[in-house]
């Protein structure tokens, strides 16, 4: 049941969503809170183990606080459920029944043990469109084993092409495997939903987090492509072509983004480029190049090096705002490395209006969020709460929509299962 | 039946941001109709590597795999004939995807304002850069560029060296995802008040998602989140490890000091394990160097396969730094899921591609190999907009099909 005061303009408004997933499945639930629909974060009693991921707030370790729960779980209401404990699970079946889908992240096997698997589900709701989300997937060999971002990134292929030579295979800033695996599983449940549209019938959806990061890596497709050429970690430079090319540049103060291409793709940015550091006097034999018919393929490794020092010089007389703005101003595509302040601070994000300041009554403050995943001419796509506090929608929920009574909502708080 | 039976798609995308959503909707069961040109063809049929070294827009390896199950025309949008046929396919369609970039769709008068004129519940689909409004909206970047001002290369790396790619093609990657959701639920939004809607959708924005936690912590605290390797703030190990073999690794990553005792047990407990400074996590991540060099010590002994198997039967996060040969040719997991098929294709022939992370227990999705150039032209005009056989004839003489 929807309350009152929600956007109706808002594409998935009509469904509900009971939200089981800790930090591997959130952004799941997110991206379907994002666009519109109820989803009800269900907890343990006490709160959820991924409660305690950091950062948190003011820098104080705190389960009520942390900012990694805040930002992946915004427009969600929360309660806590005890659903090993058998009242807790009568309850869960209640609240099924009047359920879109379920989305959870326990493994394999253990919502069976308690009777409330999908099979046993869709007995209550045939339309239940239940995505599982585990670091292998529901059935195969691996199904048991423990998932961490580290360990997807590195089953998923991602590692192994990731990093420089003489350091360890590296994974990728923030826990990227589990943004891959949430997003995976939005499309999944709404393909499901898509397939309920037309026939009435709910299914289960499972996701394995190595194959939603094995789909992501590159490293793979010289196997496929029979080459038998396995790409190693080489720092910042991609082979294109017989090359070795890099997209990332320092300058004086940091980094900007530049990509070298030849022929067709290359010729509006080298001949911009050239014509810039020609102007400083520096461009040398890179005004002998014939940028227009440059063949990437073509091209030995000695050549790319030395136009590409040339660059490397002309970019290090700079800082990373001189070089973004010269260069807009010229229609070349380079952009500087943001840091979390530039993006904070971004004059483009500012202007689309990608940032909502959302109110924390607990904290007596408001925190300013991204606000939108896309735009709509006719849907809206916002942040209209922040994510919930330990059982904050208990009386909500168990009192008003499925109408258990003060004694017995008091009976359930004293056993611990609610 | 396939979920996505009956769906109709027009796909205008190119490179690959844009061609995986389509791609991703036509393995579970939407017809995806792709428009090309073959004077401006899709950068990934003229990239490497191609089939037999072949230099040809049919022979490139990269396309299919953001392009398998689609059909595809090559219609010159430069003929007012050849706009006719974009618009009679739009009319035809549910949802209509393009990443050309702001104002690139009205150049040829197929924007909003005129795609309603021709479906009034149209469903249009802008995929882009940095979005269609703002200071950057115009800029044509690649997906680094999305990755560089979402912040992504800032915190991927060492913390001593600068920022490290593969938030290269991250945005191309996620943003097609997040698309197909959005285009889902729109889909239902019409089912359920006949209204379509223009979607503006940008690889920044949805990268930005997925550094949340970072932005917020300087929005909160001020905190300028640097890279910082393999190191975890909620995990010690968490790291990468030399295993035995020509590089062989393994990763290990431990969250309680349970799960430590137990690694501790399975290393045979050597003396320094029982150091107190390694005891809680707090002390293990600041002495985290000396701990990776000491586990090190242990780990290239083994196998990462062994090793891997080993500490996850003790309930201990485990995994193989696995190679791409490593995946295709020798993983049991991916080998029992079926993630990998092998797809029939008249110029590539026997062709393996990849699946996607999403099982669905009713309507699986089932890859379809990826079109020639102009393949299906015959069968676009003839069997879905009912062109007559001479209409088709002069179209193709015309050059309207090119």
């Amino acid at each position: 049941m929807r309350e009152a005061a929600w956007d109706i303009r808002t594409l998935l408004s009509p469904y509900r969503v009971l939200d089981l997933t800790n930090e591997t499945g959130f952004m799941c639930g997110k991206m379907l809170a994002d666009l519109g629909a109820d989803v009800i974060k269900v907890e343990r009693p006490g709160g959820d183990d991924s409660r305690k991921i950091g950062p948190f707030y003011n820098n104080i370790s705190d389960s009520q606080k942390s900012l990694y729960w805040f930002a992946y779980n915004t427009n969600k209401r929360g309660i806590t459920l005890d659903i090993e404990s058998l009242a807790g699970r009568n309850i869960f079946r209640t609240l099924v029944g009047k359920a879109d889908f379920i989305l959870e992240t326990y493994a394999p096997g253990y919502l069976d043990k308690l009777e409330l698997s999908y099979s046993s589900l869709k007995v209550l709701n045939p339309k239940l469109i239940m995505v599982s989300i585990t670091p292998f997937g529901q059935t195969g060999p691996y199904k048991d084993r423990k998932g961490a971002d580290i360990v997807h990134m590195a089953e998923g292929g991602l590692m192994y092409i990731t990093g420089d030579p003489d350091r360890p295979p590296l994974r990728m800033g923030g826990n990227q495997s589990h943004f891959l695996a949430g997003i995976h599983a939005a499309a999944g449940a709404l393909i499901a939903h898509y397939y309920r549209m037309l026939t009435g019938q709910g299914q289960h959806v499972d996701i394995s987090i190595q194959e939603a990061v094995l789909r992501f890596g590159y490293s793979i497709l010289p196997w496929i492509a029979g080459r038998g050429i396995s790409e190693t970690r080489r720092g910042n430079v991609v082979l294109r072509g017989n090359a070795y090319q890099r997209d990332v540049w320092s300058c004086k103060d940091g980094y900007v983004l530049w990509r070298f291409m030849g022929g067709i793709w290359g010729v509006q940015d080298w001949t911009a480029l050239v014509k810039w550091i020609d102007e400083k006097g520096k461009a040398g034999i890179l005004k002998e190049v014939d940028w227009a018919t440059i063949d990437m393929s073509k091209l030995s490794q000695a050549e790319v090096d030395s136009w590409n020092n040339i660059v490397q010089d002309f970019f290090n007389d700079h800082t990373k705002d001189e070089i973004q703005n010269e260069a807009l101003k010229r229609g070349l595509k380079i952009l500087k490395v943001y840091s979390p302040k530039d993006v904070f601070e971004s004059s483009h994000l500012q202007s689309r209006g990608y940032w909502t300041h959302i109110e924390h009554p607990e904290l007596n403050r408001s925190i300013t969020y991204p606000a939108f995943i896309f735009l709509s001419n006719e849907t809206s796509c916002a942040v209209n709460r922040r994510a919930p506090l330990i059982g904050e929608h208990n009386d909500q929920i168990y009192k008003k929509d499925i109408g258990l009574s003060l004694l017995e909502a008091e009976k359930l708080k004293k056993d611990c299962i609610i | 039946m396939r979920a996505l039976q009956g769906l109709k798609v027009v796909d205008f995308t190119w490179v690959v941001a844009g061609p995986i959503c389509g791609a991703y909707l036509a393995d579970f069961g939407a017809q995806v109709i792709k428009l090309e040109s073959r004077g401006h063809p899709d950068l990934c049929r003229l990239s490497s590597p191609y089939k037999d070294d072949k230099v040809d827009l049919d022979y490139s390896l990269g396309f299919p795999v953001f392009n398998n199950g689609k059909n595809s025309i090559t219609l010159n949008l430069g003929h007012r004939r050849g706009i006719e046929i974009a618009k009679m396919l739009i009319a035809w369609s549910d949802v209509v995807i393009e990443n050309f970039g702001p104002g690139g769709m009205k150049r040829w008068g197929l924007d909003y304002d005129e795609l309603r004129k021709i479906k009034e519940d149209v469903i249009l689909v802008s995929i882009s850069n940095q979005g269609q409004s703002g200071p950057l909206s115009t800029f044509k970047g690649w997906g680094i560029h999305a990755a560089g001002v979402a912040g992504l290369y800032h915190i991927t790396g060492w913390p001593d060296r600068e920022p490290t790619a593969p938030p290269d093609v991250y945005p191309d990657v996620v943003t097609p995802v997040t698309t197909l959701c959005v285009i889902m639920a729109a889909l239902d939004y019409r089912q359920r008040t006949g209204r379509g809607q223009y979607i503006d959708i940008s690889q920044l924005d949805v990268a930005l998602h997925s550094i949340a936690p970072t932005i917020l912590d300087y929005a909160v605290n001020q905190n300028e989140q640097m890279r910082c390797g393999n190191h975890s703030a909620d995990a010690c190990p968490n790291n990468a490890y030399r295993c035995k073999g020509d590089e062989r690794w393994c990763v290990i990553s431990v969250s309680t000091d349970e799960e430590w005792k137990t690694l501790c047990r399975l290393m045979g407990s050597p003396k320094w394990t029982s150091m107190s400074k390694f005891s809680t996590l707090p002390g293990r991540i600041a002495n985290e160097r000396e701990l990776d060099e000491l586990m090190e010590a242990w780990t290239c002994r083994y196998t990462p396969e062994g090793l891997a198997l080993k500490l996850q039967k003790a309930g201990i996060a485990a995994g193989v730094v696995k190679t791409g040969e490593d995946l295709v040719y020798r993983d049991p997991q991916l080998r029992h899921r079926g993630y990998f098929s092998f797809l029939n294709h008249p110029t590539l022939g026997k062709y393996m591609s990849q699946g996607w992370p999403v099982k669905l227990s009713k309507t699986p999705y089932v890859v379809k190999r990826s079109p020639l150039l102009g393949e299906d032209n015959e069968f676009i005009c003839t069997k879905i907009l009912n062109l007559s056989d001479e209409d088709f004839a002069s179209l193709v003489n015309d050059g309207v099909l090119q």
